[in-house]
């Protein structure tokens, strides 16, 4: 007797052999239940579909799939050359199609690609760092916690009053990296189209801000606006701040320029519209 | 709901034919926005889309509708699509009559439905159920597909007729996927456009694609060819409700020049059967 199976069953049976290749192969072979919940009848269809063309149908999807990934992650693509196409179809088996838009993708790929950095996949060595930067410009640009903030027309007023009553930290769509190579060298390379023979390792603080045109702007910042960057969040007072980076920077020396300097840097930030001033009590 | 004004000859907005389209916006007549383009995006995208229909009439043709899917569509995405279609007042509002995503996977292609009367009516229920939240038309439209689903027990023609009868939306009729389906599963495509509801047809899609491995694939990276052309003059004076024709290039993008020379002659060679392909002159 024919079984009755519902149409969303037959469409999810026909989407899994599209984009699952053991499950195709399990079901060309007649392999004993590669889709449990799928009747005889309906693998018996499935068998019966076009197989050069679904087989292109699926080469397609896959092809759909990574070229999203190379639009959005294109110099993490870059530096993998051959070796993406040759990771896409574990990446397709490890990671079956969820999401349609490319910021999506992109971030799956980008967490498949984390498990294999190490012994699998150590070059080049600024690999994890592109990684961590194109990541980052996803997730300011397509994830924020809030939309982009505008600058301020005029510099915020700050004085040693403020230091109690106000709480700065990185306001949504920024965010700052520390990367272990030269980036700028990197991308430079990248332009040109030319892989880059030898990359300066050198730490480096990215400053990343996501503005409300679409762009994204980035500053190098040296480690000690990075250390103040860092020691912003939204439980500390801007003397907390302070204190914490002076405990990072200068263990022991007095505090004063310090104070003046962040000060500076704090109302420069915040007219930037990377820090955001919250009043303490708020 | 408003009557859909008769808009001409347009042009699938794409990002990199922004310059081109803004430096040539006499020559277009309307633009189609890709609706998910401008849903869950940065807040410049939103300031794009407003700035475009401030200049061009707008259509937003969307694609993750995924109206054949055996279940209700997704209500959240649906009051997306409503929301910018609030902000942006498209003209009328289109998705694809196939499927995209079932519970866990999400393909990212328009895939072929079963051509079967159940299927119809999943879709035609899905399509109502869209079209009664929006204030604007709704259509769809025909996709290309490379392989027919074994369990379909109706014709392509019949499965579509069924779909926007039983729904009564309207239909956005892509000539290249005709001709692209009728090359690659072997059937006629004027008989297949002579036996599709053409009075239902308000805007018409068309493109190029190419050839790999005996397959005509619909890339959209390619001049519109000449049969396909020739299958809209043969058919636009059965289509009374046409009220736009449209050349989507997604890649492969020309100079401006070519691509405006190619609207123009489809214009031209439109105007004598469809008088709206006539550019208004100081009314545009």
């Amino acid at each position: 007797m024919s079984e009755r199976v519902s149409e969303l069953r037959r469409q999810q049976a026909l989407a899994r052999f599209l984009t699952d290749p053991l499950a195709r192969q399990a079901v060309l072979a007649e392999q004993p239940d590669p889709l449990p919940w799928a009747g005889r009848e309906l693998r018996d269809q499935l068998r019966e579909l076009d197989r050069k063309r679904t087989s292109m149908y699926s080469r397609l999807l896959l092809l759909n799939r990574m070229t999203k990934v190379t639009d959005a992650l294109p110099l993490v693509s870059w530096a993998l050359g051959q070796r993406l196409w040759e990771l896409a179809p574990e990446y397709n088996r490890c990671c079956p199609p969820r999401r349609p838009k490319k910021q999506h993708e992109a971030l799956a790929f980008a967490g498949f690609l984390r498990t294999k950095l190490g012994p699998e996949l150590d070059e080049p060595a600024w690999l994890a760092d592109v990684l961590h930067y194109e990541v980052a410009v996803l997730r300011i640009r397509f994830f924020p916690d809030g939309p982009p903030l505008p600058a301020l027309p005029a510099a915020p007023t700050l004085s040693r009053e403020d230091l109690h009553r106000v709480r700065p930290r990185l306001s949504p769509a920024n965010c700052l990296l520390a990367l272990d190579h030269d980036l700028e060298e990197i991308g430079a390379c990248f332009e040109r189209g030319e892989p880059p023979s030898r990359v300066q390792q050198r730490q480096m603080f990215l400053l990343l801000q996501a503005t409300l045109e679409g762009n994204i702007r980035q500053d190098e910042v040296n480690p000690a606006v990075a250390v103040f960057l860092g020691a912003c969040s939204p439980e500390r007072t801007l003397a907390e701040v302070i204190g914490q980076v002076a405990r990072e920077l200068e263990p022991g020396s007095p505090p004063k320029t310090l104070h003046e300097e962040c000060l500076a840097l704090c109302v420069l930030l915040a007219q930037r519209g990377v820090l955001t001033l919250e009043a303490v009590g708020r | 709901m408003r009557e859909p004004s008769v808009l001409g000859v347009g042009l699938g907005y794409r990002q990199e034919l922004r310059e081109a389209i803004l430096d040539a916006a006499d020559s277009i007549d309307f633009l189609e926005l890709i609706t998910d383009q401008y849903i869950d995006m940065p807040p410049h995208k939103a300031v794009e889309a407003r700035e475009l229909a401030d200049r061009f009439p707008i259509l937003l043709h969307g694609v993750d509708l995924s109206l054949g899917t055996d279940q209700p569509p997704d209500t959240e995405y649906v009051k997306k699509i409503q929301r910018l279609a609030e902000r942006i007042e498209p003209e009328w509002v289109s998705d694809h009559l196939c499927f995209t995503q079932v519970p866990g996977l999400n393909l990212g292609q328009l895939t072929p439905l079963a051509f079967t009367p159940e299927t119809a009516e999943i879709a035609a229920r899905n399509i109502r159920l869209v079209a009664q939240e929006l204030e604007q038309p709704f259509a769809v439209e025909n996709i290309s597909y490379y392989f027919r689903v074994p369990w379909s027990t109706m014709s392509e023609a019949e499965f579509i007729t069924e779909v926007v009868t039983r729904a009564d939306c309207h239909l956005l009729l892509d000539l290249t996927n005709v001709l692209n389906n009728a090359t690659n599963l072997g059937f006629d495509a004027a008989d297949f456009l002579d036996r599709i509801p053409l009075e239902r047809v308000l805007q018409v899609h068309l493109a190029g694609g190419y050839w790999q491995d005996g397959v005509l694939l619909d890339t959209h990276s390619h001049p519109v060819p000449a049969q396909v052309l020739k299958l809209l003059l043969d058919f636009v004076p059965r289509m009374p409700a046409l009220k736009a024709v449209m050349v989507e290039r997604d890649q492969n993008f020309p100079p401006p020049a070519e691509l405006l020379a190619e609207l123009d002659g489809i214009r031209q060679a439109l105007a004598p059967a469809w008088p709206p392909a006539l550019p208004c002159g100081d009314d545009r």
